[in-house]
């Protein structure tokens, strides 16, 4: 297991090769057992170069097998291919090939419309990037072809990914410029290293400074011009294979999220498998807006810590309802850590959006948790409640909000819940 | 003295003038209105003869009122606690100008963020991020920020106490001081690699490994200190030194951005400033499309 990652070079031709078109194609994510893709243009006087990189040792000849079948069957020629693989079976990687090939070579693009209609929990980083803004108008920054992952992991024989497992770019919603920082929990559980750190601090200063020179063109900018900042979180936080990095770079965030109070509104997009915690906890937290679907969950201490801490009695780590009533989505609306609950897709979190493009700065200050002594004057009172009601289950306190049948809301769908459930008033 | 683990009053009691710390009192009055935050200590001290308000952690104690938190870890009202002080600061100093207004120490020694249910259900990540927020603020608005690691300083509790500061000090391993975000055998059981190996690549690559020297090289500690008894001056030249590098209202010069650019000169995190290069020159061919 802890040998160096690896990588192994082949070259094929087929006869009667097909030329690839002129293009550079990225397909995948590296999750567990999967991989990712780059397919390229280039003469090759007909030939197909591969190279891939990898943790597994001793299958080489596997690997041949497979990419021969390949070439042999696509006779795709003039292109380079580059694999990052996570112990994905010959299975998996012969299926990878031909689903991305069938896609470069239709020239599919991902399809707004599809994008943004499917359940949200299910889609990869970049697919909520290019859902959440208008369809055409994201420009990704340092991408996949750009190949900056991490320089760390190959060393402890950890799998790399082309974007680090983190999509940056930019959009449009709207007349409003969005900058954008989507997180792919498949990779690493969506992790913080240096690399993917780096991309986030970066897009987070940028967006201030474009906000910035905005400003200095028109000093009368109008609201609706003012850029954005989305975060579409799915991370545990910090990268324990370049700990002291992420733990960095995470520092670095909360610095240029408190500089970007009053000029560039941040939000938090929340409503992936791996939810947003540890560190990550806290950076959703200090940011202006949280948007939340039911299946979102957002925590400092992830359950299974709280467990060993405190007893399975107290904390059942395994219990998925328990687990959902303490992070989830609902909970966190019922006690206004998130400011809307949303469905389950992109759509939906972009209605919430406009409501919020329709704000202006100010208000959207309002709607901080954090970032103020009357603010904190308010969190001391959840402090004592918490104090005061010693609740055994997030249930009691929606019973204390004034929901008179709590357990009843944990099944309804958003809109009934929305229509029905109390929040927390502390005043 | 072997060390200082647990001790932030002890610490903080060293660092300060005789008999000068006033616990709980920020320009003459308290803060604290009862028992709250038991886990963490604030107040006022003159350090070389220069005030300063100091927040630290109290490991010999507990907090009756959060069974999770004890031993220096920072709960709900710890850390509300210590915003409250920052802000105080703040407001106090509002009409100071740049120069004068008062420095802030972090004595820092703290195993980690109340891990409970109660903490879970309310929210401990908006009490340690509003923390965060506080200090940041007080930081861009010309307070110098001194943290010292006495003791532990482990990963997000870190975060929340000490890596918001402009200048951070530590005193150096052989006072049992710790600073990771796990310990190595933790990051070998969870990463599958032998921790044979770990320690082996930890003396190349500073990334991972669990130690004040390591965050050294990363650019995450400004200054490793070697004896107990000069913390007291070391502090007061670094309090000089961040007041000169934001006389003109400089936010880039001190803090956590600059603590990149210096793990980029002490050659441990080198990709971050290529990758800064490379997003802003992107940006840069396709912003009048977003403009």
């Amino acid at each position: 297991m802890s040998k160096e990652l690896r990588t192994i070079d082949f070259e094929f031709k087929s006869a009667d090769s097909k030329e690839f078109p002129k293009i550079s194609f990225h397909y995948g994510v590296v999750g567990s057992g999967d991989m990712e893709l780059i397919y390229q243009y280039k003469d090759l006087g007909g030939a197909a170069k591969i190279t891939i990189c990898t943790p597994v040792t001793g299958f080489d000849h596997v690997w041949k097998q497979v990419f021969e079948k390949f070439i042999t069957i696509s006779k795709i020629g003039n292109i380079l291919i580059e694999i990052n693989d996570n112990n994905a079976t010959p299975a998996v990687v012969f299926l990878r090939l031909n689903q991305a090939l069938k896609e470069a070579l239709d020239g599919v693009e991902s399809n707004n419309s599809d994008l943004v209609s499917s359940s949200f929990l299910e889609l990869s980083a970049r697919e909520r990037a290019i859902g959440l803004v208008d369809e055409n108008s994201f420009t990704e920054l340092v991408s996949s072809y750009d190949k900056m992952s991490s320089p760390h992991l190959p060393k402890m024989g950890e799998s790399i990914e082309f974007d680090d497992g983190i999509v940056t770019g930019v959009g449009k919603i709207g007349e409003k410029t969005v900058f954008i920082i989507s997180q792919e929990g498949r990779y690493i559980g969506g992790s913080l290293g240096e690399v993917s750190g780096a991309k986030f601090v970066n897009i987070l200063r940028l967006a201030r400074e474009f906000y910035e020179s905005m400003l200095k063109n028109n000093p009368n900018l109008p609201e609706s011009k003012r850029p954005a900042i989305l975060i579409s979180f799915e991370t545990g936080g910090v990268r324990l294979h370049e700990a002291n990095a992420g733990l960095l770079a995470h520092a670095e965030i909360m610095n240029e999220l408190q500089l970007n109070r009053g000029k560039v509104p941040v939000i938090s997009i929340i409503g992936s498998k791996v939810g947003c915690f540890g560190g990550m906890g806290f950076i959703a937290a200090a940011t202006d807006i949280i948007i939340m679907s039911e299946y979102g969950r957002l925590g400092l201490t992830g359950p299974e810590v709280i467990e060993q801490e405190m007893g399975k009695d107290e904390f059942d780590s395994t219990d998925r309802a328990l687990v959902y009533r303490t992070t989830g989505g609902k909970h966190k609306y019922i006690v206004g850590d998130s400011n809307y609950l949303v469905e389950n897709n992109a759509a939906s979190f972009r209605e919430a959006l406009k409501k919020v493009f329709s704000l202006d700065i100010n208000e959207i200050s309002k709607l901080r948790r954090v970032g103020s002594s009357e603010m904190i004057a308010k969190q001391k009172k959840l402090v004592q409640l918490s104090i005061d009601l010693q609740p055994k289950d997030s249930i009691d306190v929606w019973r204390f909000a004034g929901n008179e049948n709590p357990e009843k809301l944990v099944d309804l769908n958003v809109k009934a819940f929305l229509e029905t459930a109390k929040q927390l008033d502390i005043k | 003295m072997d060390n200082l683990l647990g001790k932030g009053r002890l610490a903080i009691d060293i660092i300060s003038d005789k008999d000068s710390f006033q616990e709980n009192i920020i320009d003459g009055k308290s803060i604290v209105e009862k028992d709250f935050g038991d886990c963490a200590v604030v107040g006022t001290i003159k350090i070389n003869g220069i005030e300063a308000v100091v927040i630290g952690n109290d490991g010999e104690t507990y907090n009756p009122r959060f069974p999770v938190v004890y031993a220096g870890i920072i709960g709900m009202e710890e850390a509300y606690k210590m915003a409250d002080a920052v802000y105080i600061t703040i407001k106090n100093d509002a009409s100071k100008p740049q120069g004068e207004k008062r420095p802030i120490i972090l004595v820092v020694d703290t195993p980690g963020n109340g891990p409970g249910k109660q903490e879970e259900i309310f929210g401990m990540n908006k009490a340690t991020g509003g923390y965060q927020l506080a200090l940041a603020e007080a930081r861009h608005k010309g307070h110098p920020i001194v943290a010292i690691v006495i003791g532990r300083a482990v990963s997000g509790a870190f975060l929340c106490h000490g890596l918001q500061a402009d200048h951070i000090l530590s005193l150096d391993a052989n006072f049992g001081t710790m600073i990771h975000v796990m310990p190595i055998s933790s990051i070998a059981r969870i990463t599958k690699l032998d921790i044979e190996k770990l320690t082996a690549m930890s003396s190349e690559n500073p990334v991972f490994a669990s130690g004040a020297k390591f965050f050294y090289q990363l650019g995450g500690i400004e200054e490793l200190i070697t004896d107990i008894d000069s913390m007291p001056s070391i502090i007061a030249k670094h309090i000089e030194e961040i007041k000169k590098l934001k006389s003109n209202g400089e936010v880039d010069a001190t803090g956590p951005y600059a603590r990149g650019k210096l793990g980029n000169e002490r050659k441990g995190r080198i990709v971050r400033e290529k990758i800064i290069q490379m997003m802003n020159d992107q940006f840069a061919t396709v912003e009048s499309k977003y403009s």
